[in-house]
Formats: C-alpha cells, sequence, structure tokens
C-alpha cells in the first residue's frame, strides 16, 4: 500500500515539476548576426541581411571612386510590402555602414526641422552672436539615395490539408540619382524569400 | 429509483461553470457599449482599459470595440494599435483548436475563441485604414489596404457587397502615386456597382481634396433563434437584426446643394452574408452537438431514469447560440470625394433627422484634407 502511495507521490511530483518548468518565463541573449526566423513574416535577421547585401557591393561600386566621397541624401525607404515595417531602420544602418566606410558623406534629410528649429533660435537674441551658426553654409547634396521594399506573398490553395503553407518574397530596391542630372547612377537589389507553414490544427 | 449523489453535485457545479463560461465573461464588453450606445465615450474607454476584465475567449471583441470607441474619440493612433491587436489576434487564431471543437460539440459555440465573422476581420483592417488615413500615414493605410486585399481574397463571396473597403483601397493606391493599382480597384468598384468606368476627378493646379468618412446608424446585432425538437433537443442559431437603412447623406457646399462622388457599404448587409456563408460550418456543428447530447442522456438513461431527465434538462439549458459580434460598429460607411478650390469653405453635412454637421475647412492647394463625420 506504501508503496503506490510513493509511486503516486513521485508520478504527481514529477507532473508537477515538468508543469512549472515548462510555465516558467526565461530571458536569453541572441546573437544579432543569427539567423533566427518564427514565421515567414519580416524580422531583424532580414534587415541585417537586406544592409549587407545593399552595403558591400556599394562600396566596390567603380560609380564612386575613392578619392570623390561624394555627398549623399538618404530619403526614407517606402514600405510597399504587407506588413507594417519600420524601414528607417534599414536606413539608418544603411547609412551607418557608409559613413562608417569613410567613402560617402551624408546631410541629414531627417534633422532638417531642427536643424532650422535651432537655427532660428539661435538668432532670436540668447545665443551669443559669436557663437551663432553661420546660414547658407550647409553642404549640397550630390546625390540622393532612396528605396522601395516590396513583397509578395502566396498562399497555398484551399485544398485538404493538414499544414498550411505561405511563400514571401522580399525585394528591396535601393536607387542612386544623381541630383544634378538626374541621372540614375546606381541601382541594386536584395531579395529574400521563404517558405513557412504552420499546422491547421492545434490543441 | 434513487440517484447517485455525485449527480446532485455535479450537475449544479456543470450549469454554474457552463454558464460561467459562456454569459459572465462578457460583462465588461456589454457595459462598454452601453456607455458608448449612451454617448459616453470617455467611459466606454475606461471599461475596456488593457481588456483585463475580458476572457481570452471574447478578447478579439474588446480589441475590436475598443478600435472603435477610440476612433470615434478621434484618437486615432490609440485606436490603430488596439485594432493592429485585434489584426494580429485573428491571424495567430487562423488554427482550428481541437480541445475547443471538443467542448463546442458537448456545450455550445461560445466555448471557443471569437475569431470574427469573416466580415468583421475586413472591418478591423478598414478602420486600420481610416486610422492612419487621419493621420496622413499613407504608407500604414497601404499595408492594411494590401491586408484587406486578402481578406477580399479569401471570401470573395461574403464580402461582395462591400464598396467603402474597395473604394478606400484605391485611395491609399492613390495617395503611394500608384495609380494603376487604384484603376484596378476603381475598375472591381465600378464593376460590383453595375457602372461603366469609375474616376474620381483628378486634383487640377489650385485646387485640393476633401475626403469624408461618414458613419451612420448602427450595425445589427445577432440574437438567436431556437427550435426545439421533441424529446430534449434544442436547436439554437444566431441570426442578425435587420436595421432599417440609413438615411441619404446631403451636401451643402458654401450654401448651395453639392451631390459628390460618394460610395457607401451598408455593414450589416455585409455581415448578414459572411455569418450565412459561414452556416455550413455552425450547423454541422449543431448536428454533431444534438447527436453527442442524445447519446449522453440515453446512457445516462441506461440506469437511471430520473438521472436521463435530469441530464437532458442541462444539456437543453447549455445550448445557446454564439451571438457575439462587433456591435460598436455603424450601420452605414460613406466614402465622400469633393475636389475645391484651395482656401477655406463652410460645409453641411445632413443625414436624415439628425442634426446636421457644420464644417469650416481649409483646403491645402495639391493635397488632401481628411475629416471623420458619425450621425
Amino acid at each position: 500500500m506504501q508503496k503506490i502511495y510513493m509511486r503516486f507521490l513521485i508520478g504527481a511530483s514529477c507532473l508537477a515539476l515538468l508543469t512549472m518548468t515548462g510555465c516558467m518565463a526565461s530571458t536569453r541573449n541572441l546573437n544579432p548576426k543569427d539567423e533566427v526566423h518564427y514565421d515567414a513574416s519580416y524580422d531583424f535577421s532580414d534587415k541585417t541581411k537586406i544592409v549587407d547585401g545593399l552595403v558591400t557591393p556599394l562600396l566596390a561600386a567603380p560609380v564612386f571612386p575613392v578619392q570623390e566621397k561624394p555627398i549623399m541624401v538618404l530619403y526614407p525607404v517606402v514600405n510597399e510590402t504587407t506588413e507594417h515595417i519600420s524601414t528607417s531602420g534599414i536606413t539608418d544602418d544603411i547609412r551607418m555602414k557608409l559613413v562608417q566606410s569613410g567613402r560617402f558623406r551624408f546631410i541629414s534629410e531627417d534633422q532638417r526641422a531642427n536643424i532650422q528649429k535651432e537655427t532660428k533660435y539661435q538668432y532670436q537674441g540668447y545665443t551669443d552672436p559669436a557663437m551663432r551658426v553661420e546660414q547658407g553654409r550647409q553642404l549640397g547634396a550630390n546625390y540622393i539615395m532612396s528605396g522601395t521594399l516590396r513583397s509578395i506573398k502566396k498562399k497555398e490553395p484551399k485544398q485538404v490539408r493538414l499544414t498550411r503553407e505561405e511563400r514571401i518574397y522580399y525585394s528591396l530596391n535601393l536607387t542612386i540619382t544623381d541630383l544634378k542630372t538626374s541621372e540614375v547612377v546606381y541601382e541594386n537589389q536584395v531579395e529574400i524569400a521563404r517558405e513557412s507553414s504552420k499546422p491547421i490544427i492545434g490543441w | 429509483m434513487s440517484l447517485p449523489r455525485s449527480i446532485y453535485l455535479i450537475l449544479p457545479l456543470a450549469i454554474v461553470v457552463g454558464l460561467l463560461a459562456t454569459g459572465c465573461a462578457s460583462v465588461p464588453l456589454q457595459k462598454a457599449r452601453a456607455a458608448y450606445y449612451s454617448g459616453d465615450l470617455a467611459t466606454a474607454d475606461n471599461i475596456l482599459e488593457g481588456c483585463k476584465e475580458i476572457s481570452d475567449k471574447d478578447i478579439l471583441l474588446c480589441y475590436m470595440e475598443k478600435g472603435i470607441i477610440l476612433y470615434y474619440q478621434e484618437q486615432y493612433d490609440k485606436s490603430a494599435e488596439a485594432l493592429l491587436k485585434a489584426s494580429r489576434f485573428i491571424k495567430d487564431q487562423d488554427q482550428i483548436s481541437v480541445t475547443e471543437q471538443s467542448s463546442a460539440v458537448v456545450v455550445n459555440d461560445r466555448v471557443i475563441t471569437y475569431k470574427g465573422e469573416y466580415s468583421e476581420r475586413l472591418w478591423v483592417h478598414t478602420f486600420l485604414m481610416m486610422d492612419y488615413l487621419m493621420q496622413y500615414k499613407y504608407e500604414d493605410a497601404l499595408v492594411e489596404a494590401k491586408l484587406a486585399l486578402e481578406v477580399y481574397d479569401a471570401h470573395p463571396g461574403s464580402l461582395s457587397d462591400d464598396r467603402f473597403t474597395r473604394a478606400l483601397i484605391a485611395l491609399c493606391y492613390e495617395n503611394m502615386n500608384l495609380p494603376d493599382d487604384a484603376r484596378i480597384e476603381h475598375d472591381k468598384l465600378a464593376a460590383g456597382m453595375g457602372v461603366d468606368k469609375i474616376a474620381p476627378e483628378t486634383v487640377a493646379p489650385g485646387k485640393g481634396e476633401l475626403i469624408l468618412f461618414i458613419s451612420q446608424g448602427r450595425a445589427p446585432i445577432k440574437y438567436p433563434t431556437e427550435i426545439v425538437l421533441p424529446p430534449s433537443t434544442r436547436i439554437s442559431i444566431p441570426r442578425y437584426t435587420d436595421e432599417p437603412p440609413s438615411p441619404t447623406v446631403t451636401v451643402l457646399l458654401n450654401g448651395s446643394a453639392v451631390d459628390p462622388f460618394k460610395v457607401s457599404t451598408d455593414i450589416g448587409q455585409v455581415d448578414r452574408k459572411s455569418l450565412n456563408d459561414r452556416s455550413a460550418q455552425y450547423i454541422t456543428r449543431q448536428a454533431l452537438r444534438v447527436g453527442a447530447k442524445e447519446a449522453i442522456s440515453q446512457k445516462v438513461g441506461e440506469k437511471n431514469e430520473l438521472g436521463e431527465a435530469l441530464v437532458r434538462v442541462f444539456l437543453f439549458l447549455l445550448e445557446e447560440a454564439d451571438t457575439r459580434s462587433w456591435e460598436t460598429l455603424p450601420g452605414d460607411l460613406t466614402l465622400m470625394r469633393m475636389t475645391l478650390a484651395a482656401g477655406v469653405h463652410d460645409l453641411e453635412i445632413s443625414s436624415g433627422g439628425s442634426r446636421p454637421v457644420q464644417l469650416k475647412i481649409d483646403i491645402p492647394e495639391g493635397k488632401r484634407l481628411y475629416r471623420s463625420l458619425r450621425f
């Protein structure tokens, strides 16, 4: 009788332990360079892949000789996908890598309003006249850098099956336009295609 | 004839659990809806704060109701936040739960997590589009337009009477300077409306465009239709109430009557069609439930007649139609587009016997101005 009771107790303890460990919250660090995908949709691994895929060939492109250091203005990447993707993360990373390469100079399009506000403030009499920023000295861009992120999603047609499969194709086109001539001097594209499946029946 | 003692404990307990699971969970939702329709939007919003008191099975309704309440409070960013949660929830719940389906075969359809009617899944994206357009976030509006198209593709028959969302999708494409995609949507809209062509007026130099989102009335709600068959079979099927059509919207521009481009959708009509198209699903479950309940009753009756009678009463009482629906939706949605000379204009918009809305608008040159009205 005592043996049965002990077995029951051990069994119940094991079950309780399993339940508790299963429900416990956990946190761990991930390497941002590792590719991790939970489903077919856009994630941070894609951002890294897109940025690297665009910056590396651009740095090697003969259009921009090393000694030139062209001045660029980077416009936000237009999101034409079916997901709410913050494309400013892509543009920030592209700009950072290009600035760090020392091959390109950038003017800050997204800080224009703030620059105007700060300059205006300096000329309102609060700032030491000798320390005021001289107006009309901003750099002029030679090139506009712009891009469009697109996606094509395909789901399996309705049929008898146990899993639902989805394919997504992403592409980011990067274009550099000469501001003086309107000529598109550089274009490149990064593509990502992914398939994911999800069971139709779950617990 | 005596009953096993346990049945006296199990039956009342099961009834209480059944009732709790199906009815009480939606009390905050009912309170919020009542506050909303009495015009107290702030209270309605507070009741649904964080959706903490709502059961997981009804959480989608909370997100959707909250999205509408915030939309009509002109808190478009927060409304979008709530509706995005609804959108994500719908996507995550795109799976058949074995446990829920099994419970539904014995209890009723209200034990299943609410996933929204096909039409409601579309309205989530419709209101998200409006939320983003009201904030001039054109890229985000386009994302929702594309997601709305996916819902159209998934349930073409159920949603064929919706015109408003289609016109909104075309507008989103226009905003992003994608005229070909806009034309395709306008062509589909024209085909649905039985007209040759729909091409909104282009904005000429010195002009701008006013876009009005007009909501009228309230959407129908679901009610149960009961069928009782001997000896103790109760069938309870959800139906949408019939609401009277909303009156025509009239516009006075600077004192003169105008007839601008407008596209309307009767929300109730689309909701009813969606529910009808899903009827095979819930009637099949209903049939299985009738069989399962009869089998349980007969099994109990083999040993105890009084027990069978009690079980039959209990199972009869448990039968309840799933009448959950998005109840704060308007009855009609109208999209109105007016190309006007840049500058200030006086508008008076009327809907039937409601008090007319006076608007003083300043149309920016070459741009669109968005306004949302509720009658």
